[in-house]
């Protein structure tokens, strides 16, 4: 389907132009991984320019990295503030989303970003207006990586007008479990024409415009794209939070709740809605399996509303349930609230059976991208993360992710006798994170060859 | 202005329990802001009600005032447990004439000078004349009355108590509590 642009050229709305869209738009992250996130200021337009011309010609295009085992990607993105920095226009920074001129920062009360959340405490230089550029390199070994980080390095070199602000390395552990032990960035939608299947086979798969701008999406619209059309088309905005995990603090509440290690792991995972193999208790509901968990033909493969309405497999409000109810019966359409997640963990894994905090900085770098940010990411994290109401539960909150006061629970469905996970300890911190816009490859040429 | 209580509008629907009244009035010239204060002080009122019993005696489940055209205009929507006309005597004394008079005062419906001397008779008169019947009213609650909602709270609260007793398998695996038992897993 096309439809005519402004400018009176005709657009294709219905099929991605995957020469055209980053790959760190489309892909999954791959798994195994090695990466980085890269932070950068730009001091100087004209090496900032520069800077955009180079990256022009190596970020990776998402039509290369159709399988994500095989490849590394380099993707760039813009704060606001970045975008300003390069000379942007008035009239086409005003074409951007709302939340985005805003930046996280900004957006710390909606988000739930308070007390230990709260800009105030963020890594700097983040949530400031020093970060304008974010490189992020994912690989699939050490290797490949470092290979990136020297065509990264390569773009940057000589050019003294750009400040590098912060990097934060990124890994898979040896087992392939993030900080808490658990499996993760097992489930992902899959995009109409993106060339990637998604992983659960009874969902239907979104259309472009959920994660591409300038494409028709879920609502029967148009994602609207910043305006020139040549900068916003094949752009998206990428999410991305550091968010440090107690894991210490998990480790003894699970202790406390438990009286053998075995029930430790499987409260543990009716929180998380996955056993730690990924298996998910949907299909697994009484232990794990591993062989499930790493098979991905079927470790994605359920649904919840006809088999398990209630709850009592997967409780209604874990983690996994809640980012994603799939046909389960809750306030609003699904649909219109999916993110392609790129999540990556960091810092020292806490070694095995300890139970007190080493002070060391671990979690994850949690990273989506959607075509809207209000609709998509600050939804999810809002009503399905730090609201109950959708589940009919409004006084409980995302047991992992939400800031939790001394009321907060979460109940575990079971038979003949449901249980209630009390006195929820704050797992996660936000430490710190931006909204980017992922240009398409031609807008960054674009960008970099304006004559501001 | 005189009226007897007994006359009834015919209008309003009705869903389940539940009935509606809305109507149309518009706002005295320069009265805006006392207009305002006045809605205020009436959602104030039911909002600090306290006791649910009080609230349940004036029978009203929501209220919506909605200032339009330029605050020049006002649309007072209400739902009301049971139907509104054989209760419209009681609501109007429950409430009591001085908390109606307070924002009915700054309509040019309301003619009455004196506020002092208006009777329960005035208001109701007053209400109907501006009453429009809605062309569709749904309720998700259409087939169940407040005290039912209260109670049924009451005993799950009391029921999820039980249940976070560790005793609570054995007590409730006696054969009378079957049904409770069934409602134990989630
Ligand atoms: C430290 C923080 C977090 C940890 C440790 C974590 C961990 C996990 C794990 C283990 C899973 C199950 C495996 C999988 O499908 O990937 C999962 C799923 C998911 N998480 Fe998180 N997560 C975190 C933060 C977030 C945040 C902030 C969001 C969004 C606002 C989010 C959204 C999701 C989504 C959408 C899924 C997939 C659900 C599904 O499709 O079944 N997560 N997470």
């Amino acid at each position: 389907m096309t439809i005519t642009a402004p400018t009176g050229a005709s657009l294709n709305v219905t099929a991605l132009e995957l020469d055209d869209i980053q790959a760190g738009t489309l892909r999954p992250r791959p798994d195994p991984y090695a990466g980085a996130y890269l932070a950068l200021r730009i001091d100087d337009r004209r090496d900032g320019q520069e800077l955009v011309r180079r990256l022009a010609a190596v970020v990776s295009p998402a039509a290369e990295v159709l399988d994500p085992l095989a490849q590394a990607s380099l993707s760039v993105g813009f704060s606001f503030a970045g975008l300003q920095a390069l000379g942007v226009p008035q009239d086409s920074l005003d074409t951007f989303a709302p939340e985005f001129r805003q930046g996280m920062a900004a957006r710390a009360e909606e988000l739930g970003d308070v007390g230990p959340s709260a800009p105030a405490q963020w890594e700097r230089p983040l949530g400031s207006s020093d970060v304008h550029v974010v490189l992020v390199m994912l690989a699939p070994d050490v290797a490949r990586f470092e290979a990136t980080l020297a065509t990264a390095r390569a773009a940057l070199d000589r050019l003294p007008g750009i400040g590098r602000v912060w990097r934060q390395d990124v890994y898979s552990p040896h087992d392939g479990r993030n900080v808490l032990g658990f499996h993760d960035g097992i489930s992902q939608p899959g995009v109409e024409s993106s060339g990637v299947p998604g992983s659960n086979p009874h969902e239907a798969l979104l259309k472009p415009g959920e994660f591409v701008l300038g494409y028709l999406n879920e609502t029967g619209d148009v994602s609207p794209a910043p305006q020139p059309e040549v900068l916003g088309r094949n752009g998206s905005y990428l999410v991305f939070r550091k968010l440090y995990t107690d894991v210490a603090a998990f480790r003894r509440y699970f202790r406390e709740q438990a009286t053998s290690p075995a029930e430790e792991q499987a409260l543990a995972a009716k929180l998380i809605g996955r056993w730690p193999s990924g298996a998910p208790l949907a299909l697994a509901p009484d232990h794990d399996e591993p062989e499930l968990g790493a098979d991905p033909d079927r470790n994605n493969a359920f649904l919840y509303g006809a088999d398990d309405p209630q709850g009592l497999a997967c409780p209604v409000g874990s983690h996994a349930r809640r980012m994603n109810p799939r046909d389960a019966a809750v306030t609003g359409e699904v649909r219109l609230h999916r993110l392609i997640r790129r999540g990556a963990s960091y810092g020292p894994q806490l070694p095995e059976g300890i139970l007190d905090d080493d002070g060391g900085d671990r979690g994850l770098l949690f990273a989506a991208v959607n075509a809207n940010l209000a609709r998509q990411f600050e939804f999810v994290q809002a009503q399905w993360g730090n609201d109950g109401k959708f589940i009919g539960a409004p006084d409980e909150h995302d047991p992992l992710i939400a800031a939790h006061d001394e009321h907060d629970q979460l109940t575990v469905p079971h038979k003949p006798i449901r249980r209630r996970l009390k006195g929820l300890p704050t797992f996660v911190v936000n430490r710190g994170g931006e909204y980017c816009f992922q240009p398409g490859i031609r807008a960054l040429r674009w960008l970099g060859d304006r004559n501001t | 202005m005189t009226g007897t209580t007994s006359v009834k509008s015919g209008k309003g629907r009705v869903h389940g329990v539940v009935s509606e009244l809305s109507a149309l009035m518009t706002v005295k010239e320069g009265h805006i802001d006392e207009m305002k204060a006045a809605i205020k002080v009436f959602e104030d009122r039911l909002r600090d009600a306290g006791t649910k019993s009080t609230l349940q005696r004036i029978g009203l489940r929501s209220l919506r005032f909605v200032l339009f055209d330029d605050d020049h205009r006002l649309m007072w929507l209400t739902s009301f447990e049971s139907e509104w006309d054989p209760y419209v005597d009681d609501a109007v004394a429950l409430v009591g004439l001085p908390v109606w008079a307070d924002w009915l005062q700054h309509t040019n419906e309301f003619t009455i000078e004196d506020v002092d001397a208006a009777t329960n008779a005035d208001i109701k008169a007053f209400l109907q004349s501006g009453q429009i019947e809605a062309a569709g009213f749904w309720d998700y609650f259409g087939d169940v009355t407040q005290p039912q909602v209260t109670k049924a709270l009451r005993v799950d609260r009391a029921f999820q108590q039980v249940l976070d007793d560790p005793a609570a398998q054995e007590a409730l695996a006696h054969p009378a509590l079957a049904p409770l038992l069934q409602q134990a897993a989630d």
